[in-house]
């Protein structure tokens, strides 16, 4: 927003312009990656590298900072609002004032694969990070002369290309249930899962079946009808994630 | 017994098949892959740009063809897809696979064509890009054409002609009028070209540039181009040949020449020429004139001529043959074939003009010898008219009429309509006739099916009593898909001891047609024919339908239509289908800002609204716009009664104007007609309907849109929909915001809760909001792409003031709806000033002490944004500088306040 301050020929000429004091305010930055006007579009594409990411449960975040070593997370992330865009959503960027020349990056991967993005880098997991950056921070009101200029736009982020795979599923519990046995794990929404059993050692796979899923969770009841055969006193399992 | 050779042949065969599997296997493993893309991650970006070079292009009919080739000579298309839209606008709708014949790894070269469909034909736009090296990947990985540039849509590359009907040496046709003697002059008559490409003599002329005026004095008979001289053609490309002819007409009759000619205008259409085309001028090529363009004079109207001879004698094209419509180089038709010409205004409409012409034998097979000559003057159409054409052919020994040999021959076909314009003695040539191929489909028949009709079903009334109107008719009908045909004449209903009964009109069995799969479907229509002329046109009066009849290709015999195949033929009560609204428990219609509050004003009415679905429809109910009334007209009450829509005791409302479609089966479609309800309240001082209401600044309101599936039963027994409560809305306010940045507010002083989609139903993409949040001191931003995004969507609350980023080239509408009122008073902040913006929201001037509720003190200012910039007024030394602010209607102001604090 272009806030020029015009003052009329009388003001300037016959009084004192007062200008109450006013706190520094905080900078304000837009956590978006869509606003063609202004030459940001950038959007996020999945692994495959040309398909926008749609219907994973993303997250983004806004790191910033006022030098490209100190860069912190600001504000709470947000969520895809159009198949490969997120945002805008406004974040207060502490310590940073209106006009000042931030560094900021913007991080992204998906809840299925991770809770945080360290989370999903450390299981290997899909996500994506922008190279840092810098933007003059909105909200500048010329010391209170005037209204705050709109929060400043990513200008200067480039698409985004998910990297690494969906996690790994983790075996939450094994236990004896009325019905037989019940097979328990965690595992990314959007994969998919096939049981293998044994009842010899040295194993001989065979297909027990698949899960069924509640969110993220996913659960295999062995009652000894299925695909498994009956049960007997020992018997092995084993967890495969077929490819997506 | 086993003959020698036979198991040679065996392994032969096996040898043969494990070959093709190796040679497969092989294939597969050198195959290489390259994404058929134009954006990928951040390493590749090349948009489809418009002639400005920013502007991504949007898809809409824009092909995009990846062609690959190991080298840049020898490229052929692989692949394609289509360019998207919206937020996708630039770049391919769907990233496809470009599978080449080289190992991963392997170079090729890429190409991306995007054009109009046969852009090159027609003068479309299209763009290639530059050939670029790429390194083919792996299924799992393709390669990704980095090297592709932005690509810039050419312009239209239609072919053109020099329109002048005088070029000295070459071109001297002067039109004249209906004399023959008085040469055209002024501005009273226009010419317009229309043309086509050569090559499509069954495609119609259309128009090309505007309607050129005539000249006067020396010049009269001879059109002013003006700045059309170099003419683009519509629908023909550089270079290729065209045919066109010169229409003139009366101006003040009508802006097109068909308008002209129904308005009655004197017209004159030319002997058609061709040329080939040429390019626009900059291209050096020297622009092609009318050569051969001859006068022409203007004609009354008068009954226009269509040339049916057969044309073109040793040309196969003006031969007729057999074959499907998938072999159109069947064998050429003959005795005892027969055609005839058929023409009308639609294809419903089209009739025999002609008496049948049989076609030759032997070298005469395939022509036909017109009856009377072969020029056929139609009565019922002028000279210039537009008409539609059809060849009827079938076999003439089994009928004398086209309509007769249906079913009792399976080889007739009609040819595929097409637009020709009549023409006549002393105007223009009669419109030749082209023969099609492809008009007979051969050996494709099967049994004929025979219905037998049953007078022994009865028709009821609504009432349960045998139907005693004779102005009542039954009807049989068929399907083609879901399209219904008649196959019998009307037959009446009788009265008396025939009361309910009617008599076909033949005791002969209907014969239904041959093309179909399995069976055809019947059904028995019943109508008032003194309502209209068939059972579509009767809709909103009562009818009934049979049950769909299935017929199987076993017959003969044929299959009897009794009263248990037909099922209960009853009239419905009304001819529409029918909803009963059922308000919620709530009273209906709610306070505008307090929705636990009924509506407790006199002087509201509410009726219900109704469309069906269609592209938009929704979405314009959604903002109370589109529909017809229907049903009565209900008050809304008052004190004990406040905010009930108070209908009559019936409640039953007929959906007048809801096209309810037949099925052609018994069996309820998956997915159903659709139409859009919706209860509609206005102050009735302000109109007779919602709409006078509206456009009159009256107060309205309208509930949520209220879906409803159609179905069979409506016509009997009323739907249950359900009427939500819904607040009243207020009075419609529209602000207009010019490209670029605008500081705008809500108006109302009180109004439902106005979202994005609401205010700014028109956004263009990339149009951002953002609005000033008093909490935060910050903006609640929301950009439009293919949807509003924004985390969260700002509500653009009651008095509330934003910007507007208009990135558009032209205006965008605002709506807002609620009532005038004062807004709650603003209170000072601690500690440090604070800004608030707000709009006037009492439709009068406004001092900044109505604005805020508080009295101006040192250090208040008041901001309007203007054109870019801020004027400032502020409050110091107990006084306003640079005079007493006051808001007009319709402005914005962001307010500074000081703190508390600093208060003397």
């Amino acid at each position: 927003m272009n806030a020029m301050l015009r003052l009329s020929a009388t003001l300037l000429g016959g009084w004192l312009v007062v200008v109450p004091a006013s706190a520094p305010g905080q900078g304000t930055i837009v956590l978006g990656n869509y606003a063609p006007a202004i030459g940001l579009n950038a959007p996020v594409f999945g692994v495959d590298q040309v398909t926008l990411v749609d219907g994973l449960p993303m997250r983004f975040e806004l790191l910033a900072g006022t030098r490209p070593s100190e860069l912190a997370v600001v504000g709470s992330p947000s969520e895809l609002s159009s198949p490969g865009y997120f945002g805008p959503a406004t974040r207060v960027v502490p310590g940073v004032s209106p006009g000042q020349t931030v560094h900021v990056k913007v991080r992204a991967w998906t809840t299925l694969d991770g809770e945080t993005f360290d989370e999903a880098v450390a299981t290997g997991g899909r996500r994506a990070e922008s190279d840092t950056f810098e933007v003059v921070a909105g909200g500048d009101t010329g010391g209170g002369a005037h209204p705050p200029t709109s929060a400043a736009y990513l200008v200067g982020l480039r698409p985004l290309v998910l990297a690494g795979q969906p996690a790994r599923p983790r075996i939450r519990s094994i236990r004896v249930v009325e019905k037989g046995r019940l097979l328990e794990w965690e595992g990314p929404a959007d994969g998919s899962y096939l049981v293998e059993v044994s009842d010899v050692v040295p194993p001989q796979w065979r297909i027990g079946g698949s899960g069924t899923a509640v969110g993220t969770t996913f659960r295999f009841l062995d009652d000894g009808r299925g695909l498994a055969g009956p049960l007997g006193p020992l018997r092995w399992y084993r967890l495969r994630q077929l490819p997506l | 017994m086993v003959f020698p050779g036979a198991s040679a042949r065996r392994r032969q065969q096996t040898v043969g098949w494990l070959a093709a599997v190796v040679l497969a296997v092989g294939m597969e493993a050198g195959a290489g892959y390259i994404w058929g893309v134009n954006r990928a991650g951040a390493v590749l970006d090349a948009p489809v740009l418009d002639a400005d070079g920013v502007t991504p292009i949007s898809g809409a009919n824009l092909r995009m063809d990846f062609l690959a080739g190991p080298n840049p000579q020898s490229l052929g298309v692989n692949n394609w897809s289509w360019l998207g839209t919206g937020m996708g606008a630039g770049y391919v709708a769907k990233p496809v696979y470009v599978v080449v014949a080289g190992e991963a790894g392997s170079p090729w070269y890429y190409q991306v064509y995007v054009g109009e469909p046969e852009a090159d034909l027609r003068g479309g736009r299209w763009v290639k890009s530059e050939v670029v090296r790429v390194t083919a990947g792996t299924f799992e990985r393709p390669g990704i054409p980095v090297g592709l540039k932005p690509m810039i849509l050419g312009p239209p590359r239609r072919g053109t002609v020099r329109f002048r009907n005088r070029v000295p040496g070459i071109v001297d046709a002067p039109v004249f009028a209906a004399d023959g003697i008085t040469r055209l002059a002024g501005g009273k008559y226009v010419a317009q070209l229309h043309a086509r490409l050569a090559e499509f003599a069954n495609e119609e002329m259309v128009a090309s540039g505007e309607p050129a005026p005539f000249g006067e004095g020396a010049s009269a008979g001879y059109w002013e181009p003006g700045q059309q001289e170099v003419l683009a053609i519509t629908g023909v490309g550089y270079g290729r040949r065209a045919a066109g002819r010169i229409h003139v007409w009366e101006a003040d009759r009508g802006g097109t020449f068909d308008e002209a000619l129904q308005a009655g205008s004197v017209v004159g259409v030319s002997d058609p020429i061709d040329w080939v085309s040429g390019q626009d001028e900059s291209s050096g090529v020297p622009t092609p004139v009318l050569a051969g363009l001859k006068s022409f004079r203007l004609s009354e109207p008068m009954p226009g001529t269509l040339d049916f001879r057969n044309h073109g004698t040793g040309v196969d094209d003006w031969r007729l043959r057999g074959g499907s419509p998938h072999d159109p180089f069947g064998n050429l038709l003959a005795a005892p074939f027969v055609v005839q010409l058929w023409v009308g205004r639609g294809e419903a409409d089209l009739r025999p003009v002609t008496a049948p012409a049989p076609l030759g034998s032997g070298e005469q097979a395939g022509r036909w010898t017109p009856a009377d000559g072969g020029l056929v003057t139609l009565t019922n159409f002028v000279r210039g008219e537009r008409v539609l054409v059809s060849l009827r052919v079938w076999n003439g020994n089994m009928s004398p009429t086209y309509d007769g040999a249906l079913g009792r021959d399976f080889r007739y076909r009609s040819s595929v309509p097409i637009w020709v314009r009549p023409g006549g003695d002393g105007f223009a040539p009669p419109a030749a006739i082209p023969a099609h191929r492809a008009l007979l489909a051969e050996g494709t028949g099967v049994n004929r099916l025979l219905v037998q009709p049953d007078s022994s079903a009865v028709v009821f009334d609504a009432s349960g009593r045998p139907l005693s109107d004779t102005n009542y008719v039954a009807q049989y009908f068929t399907y083609q898909g879901d399209q219904a045909l008649a196959i019998s004449l009307p037959a009446r209903l009788g009265t008396g001891v025939h009361a309910g009964l009617w008599q076909p009109t033949s005791p002969d069995p209907i014969v239904l047609g041959y093309d179909v799969g399995c069976c055809e479907s019947v059904q028995v229509r019943i109508w008032n024919a003194s309502r209209a002329g068939s059972f579509e046109a009767a809709a909103g009066w009562p009818r009934a339908v049979s049950k769909v009849v299935t017929v199987r290709h076993s017959s003969p015999p044929p299959v009897r239509l009794t009263p248990a195949l037909l099922g209960t033929l009853r009239l419905s009560k009304y001819g529409w289908p029918m909803v009963s609204p059922t308000p919620s428990a709530l009273p209906t219609v709610r306070d505008i800002e307090d929705f636990d509050l009924p509506w407790d004003r006199p002087g509201f009415v509410g009726r219900l609204h109704v469309a069906m679905d269609g592209v938009g429809v929704a979405e314009a109910f959604a903002r109370g716009e589109g529909g017809t009334p229907t049903g009565p007209v209900g008050t809304i009450g008052t004190g004990a009664s406040a905010g009930v829509w108070e209908l009559p005791v019936l409640r039953e409302i007929a959906l007048v104007g809801v096209d309810w479609p037949f099925p052609s089966s018994d069996v309820e479609p998956e997915t159903r007609p659709v139409a859009w309800t919706q209860l509609r309240v206005w102050e009735k001082a302000k109109g007779a309907t919602y709409a006078e209401a509206l456009s009159a600044g009256g107060v309205v309101g309208y509930s949520e849109v209220v879906r409803v599936e159609l179905e069979r039963g409506m016509f009997e027994t009323a739907k249950p929909i359900t009427i939500e409560a819904f607040p009243i809305r207020g009075r419609r306010m529209i602000r207009m915001v010019p490209p670029g940045l605008s500081l705008v507010s809500n108006p109302a002083g009180r109004s439902a809760t106005p979202t994005l989609d609401g205010v700014l139903p028109e956004a263009t993409l990339g149009t951002r909001v953002d609005l000033f949040d008093d909490e935060s001191q910050t903006y609640r931003s929301a950009v439009r792409g293919d949807r509003w995004m924004g985390d969260p969507l700002p509500i653009l609350a009651p008095g509330h003031g934003f910007f507007v980023h208009n990135s558009s080239i032209g205006p965008q509408k605002l709506v807002f709806e609620g009532l005038e009122d004062s807004l709650p008073p603003l209170s000072r902040p601690t500690g440090r000033p604070a800004f608030h913006c707000r709009a006037n929201t009492l439709g009068r001037p406004m001092s900044f002490e109505e604005l805020t509720g508080l009295s101006p003190r040192n250090g208040d200012a008041a901001f309007a944004w203007s054109k870019g910039d801020w004027t400032v007024w502020t409050f110091d030394f107990g006084a306003w500088s640079p005079g007493v602010p006051v808001l007009e209607v319709g402005e914005t102001w962001f307010v500074r306040l000081g703190p508390r604090s600093t208060q003397p």
